[in-house]
């Protein structure tokens, strides 16, 4: 991957908390510019929504369909067989 | 450069444990959701490893209601780390036991690497006593 460096003027305490976030996190303030950035690209979108909207579970959003253990299991087994014939 | 190592802080997500999270499933113990929610909520580190995702893959192909790109949408969070089986994940799952099938070795191997602990509710790693464990 080719690399480039992106300098920004930002906020000197917002700067701290970030990085002290993201250091509790274990990240580092890169991966989390990275990743922002990487989601602008992707979604077109930005979001500052309340931490409520953004940190929606997404438990139960496939409610309904039932996947037993066997089955799980099962897709280990098929790959498996094909990688060892 | 960041570390690949999290100290424990994290935790390492096998296919039945997501599968069921998002299924709501009451397969998963109260623990496993408990640790999910954190994950998801973004107050714990995740860590899934690539094997899991095409697992989860081919489960999508016979539940259709197990919407794959929804699936993988809801794991683009800061604090979830797609884990590549890179040369590192590779050397650790050599020396595993053999009783480990090549799936669990990915994961097992994984988990070793990033320093996290498995949520599985898998026997076999259980029994292994390999990795820390928690369901």
């Amino acid at each position: 991957m080719k690399t480039a460096v992106i300098n920004i003027k930002t906020d000197s305490k917002l700067k701290l908390e970030a990085q002290k976030t993201a250091s509790e996190m274990g990240l580092t303030l890169t991966v989390v510019i990275n990743r922002y950035l990487k989601n602008f690209v992707e979604s077109k979108t930005i979001s500052f929504g309340t931490s409520s909207e953004n940190e929606k579970s997404p438990y139960g959003i496939f409610s309904g369909v039932e996947i037993s253990e066997r089955e799980i299991n099962a897709v280990k087994k098929s790959w498996q067989k094909g990688l060892l014939s | 450069m960041q570390s690949k190592s999290l100290g424990k802080r994290g935790y390492c997500l096998d296919t039945h444990s997501l599968v069921w999270y998002f299924t709501g499933s009451k397969t998963l113990s109260a623990r496993a959701l408990a640790i999910l929610e954190e994950v998801f909520l973004r107050k714990a580190i995740g860590v899934i490893p690539s094997i899991v995702l095409l697992e989860a893959l081919h489960v999508s192909y016979k539940h259709k209601g197990f919407v794959f790109p929804k699936f993988l949408d809801s794991l683009r969070l800061p604090n979830i780390l797609i884990y590549p089986l890179d040369k590192e994940v590779l050397s650790e799952g050599f020396t595993l036991p053999e009783v480990l099938d090549i799936h669990d070795r990915v994961v097992v191997a994984t988990t070793l690497v990033s320093d996290t602990k498995l949520v599985t509710k898998d026997e076999i790693i259980t029994g292994s006593g390999v990795v820390d464990t928690v369901w």
